[in-house]
């Protein structure tokens, strides 16, 4: 489905994205990546937007700059919200869908549709002026949807959505998902894209770090030093009883003294242990949190490891 | 290229038109030739000689021919593809299928279109203060030198468009002054100017003979101001130098790499 060799785009001499080589069968992808480590790039580089410096984009088969037929294959859910606002949601839907082709007729009940799926029908008739965010990105969904694509790129879907809207946005594209379609979603969240694909690709830097399921991502960093703060009111303990247990490489106390941070390169199995070794020493810790758990330390650590530092 | 894409695409932009109550510049675009022919026409009132159809005529063909439709497709063809840019609107074109292309001329249909109207409502109103209205030759050859102009300008401004996306209508504005300047050059490079031309069809549309034009006015006089050629060759050269016009603006649009203007 989509397929990139050895692909480096350059503005000027600033890189875009630096050396992307992958190939990516249909299914559910999530682009992650902090905000500027290129994931706009490598999606314009794959809607045709942009033509690789080096490399080759194809999608579908096809060179992604110079044929424009697979663009009838794809949906794409641009980040911005910014929409025409002195047209209705309908009109805009409507005209979309009639630049994909389809005649006047076709393009008004194929926007109702979808305008029915994204459940704003009731705000059709209204000026795109007074949507919500999450109204705005619903109708852009619904412009990327309409014409059924075989896959659907969607940039930061979730931006600046409510928690009720972030559940709606996730119901919609886990139906999609279910219907067998394609999706390639980029964010910087990671929970956001766990929830809709079981597939990742990490970019950092312009760079693709890792690529894989959920299960082979987290085991890359199963061999990595990670550090796990455990918050006590008797640190001396803990810090004793932690030290003794194999799996620990390294405690190190706050600099408060409320609490120790463990080092492991089994952090899995401590967070499992954890309750044992202190019922068993009669211990409470009152917050337990890894740092590393966060996307930023996730990209920090797999950009480590491509150095070679680790 | 499809046709009922660029019929959607015109369609739209006429209903944003609309629907957005652009009518501050239809007002303007309309009445300032209008005021134009009101102030001559005062003129001519106090003067004894008053004023000669032919001097009409000129007036009206500068104006609303000449700069009435400039400026019209100055706010609706340079900026059609600015617009989206910086509207941030271009990336739900340009990721469809040949849209691009269809946006162009939809956009282009549009421009031309809309000056059409606004340019024939202004040759009306003039037509109705100079007291020309009945004059039926100065009617249809002022209506059909307003469809060429719109056609003409509108063609190299989109080209301006897709070249100096950021600074459009900066460079239209510019090249209108230069292009205006020159074609009043008493000398052969006046020749390539869209204002020889409809000027040269101006003349022998009135059936002009030489010795009126030359009561005119010095510059007319010139030989290098109009061409006597047959007015088909004048029309043949625009209608080439506007499918010249598009064609390479349809394939600098398609080459170009416009999401890099807004890439993070």
């Amino acid at each position: 489905m989509i397929s990139f060799e050895h692909v480096t785009k350059l503005y000027g001499i600033v890189i875009g994205v630096n050396d992307i080589s992958l190939e990516l069968p249909p299914g559910a992808y999530g682009l992650l990546g902090p905000n500027g480590s290129g994931k706009s790039t490598l999606l314009n580089v794959l809607t045709g937007q942009l033509r690789p410096s080096r490399g080759e984009a194809r999608l579908f088969g096809a060179d992604a700059f110079c044929d424009i037929g697979p663009l009838e294959r794809i949906g794409f859910c641009p980040s911005l919200d910014i929409l025409p606002t002195d047209v209705t949601g309908l009109t805009w839907v409507k005209y979309m869908v009639q630049l994909q082709g389809y005649d006047e007729a076709e393009a008004t009940r194929r926007a109702h549709d979808v305008l029915d799926r994204v459940e704003l029908m009731d705000a059709r008739d209204r000026g795109m002026a007074g949507y919500s965010r999450g109204m705005k990105q619903r109708i852009k969904l619904a412009q990327a949807i309409a014409h059924e694509p075989e896959l659907l790129i969607l940039d930061e879907p979730f931006s600046g959505l409510d928690p009720v809207a972030r559940h709606q946005m996730t119901e919609l594209l886990s139906d999609w998902i279910k219907e067998g379609k394609s999706v390639l979603m980029a964010s910087h969240i990671l929970h956001e894209v766990e929830a809709i694909a079981d597939n990742f690709l990490l970019i950092y830097g312009g760079r693709l770090l890792a690529s894989g399921a959920t299960n082979e991502v987290y085991e890359m960093l199963d061999n990595v030093p990670r550090r796990i703060d455990l918050v006590s009111d008797d640190a001396t303990q803990l810090a004793v009883l932690v030290q003794q247990q194999s799996i620990v490489d390294a405690v190190q106390f706050h600099e408060g003294g409320n609490g120790v941070s463990v080092l492991t390169r089994k952090p899995r199995e401590v967070f499992q242990q954890l309750p044992h070794w202190l019922k068993d020493q009669q211990l409470s810790v009152r917050e337990v949190s890894s740092s590393d758990d966060s996307l930023q330390a996730l990209f920090e650590t797999l950009m480590k490891i491509h150095r070679g530092q680790i | 290229m499809n046709p009922s894409r660029v019929m959607a695409v015109m369609a739209f932009e006429w209903r944003r038109s609309i629907a957005s109550r652009r009518f501050v510049s239809w007002i303007f675009l309309i009445g300032f030739p209008v005021l134009i022919m009101v102030l001559t026409a005062r003129i001519g009132a106090s003067s004894q000689a008053g004023i000669t159809p032919t001097s009409w005529a000129l007036t009206i063909f500068t104006f609303v021919p000449g700069i009435c439709c400039m400026l019209s497709l100055l706010l609706t063809a340079a900026p059609f593809l600015q617009a989206e840019i910086e509207g941030r609107t271009w990336i739900y074109m340009a990721i469809r299928p040949g849209v691009k292309t269809d946006m162009l001329y939809g956009k282009y249909l549009y421009a031309v279109s809309r000056t059409v109207i606004t340019a024939s409502i202004a040759l009306l109103l003039c037509l109705l203060v100079s007291g020309q209205l009945g004059q039926v030759r100065l009617v249809v050859v002022m209506w059909l030198l307003i469809v060429l102009s719109s056609l003409a300008y509108a063609a190299v401004y989109v080209l301006i468009g897709v070249i100096a996306v950021q600074r459009a209508l900066v460079m239209a504005v510019a090249y209108s002054a230069i292009e205006f300047g020159v074609s009043f050059i008493p000398a052969v490079v006046t020749q390539i100017t869209i204002q020889y031309r409809l000027r040269s069809l101006l003349i022998q549309g009135m059936q002009w003979d030489s010795k009126e034009s030359s009561a005119l006015s010095g510059f007319m006089a010139d030989a290098n101001m109009f061409s006597t050629q047959p007015w088909w060759l004048h029309v043949g050269i625009m209608l080439g130098l506007i499918a010249g016009t598009l064609m390479v603006t349809t394939a600098i649009l398609k080459r170009r790499e416009l999401g890099s203007l807004k890439a993070d």
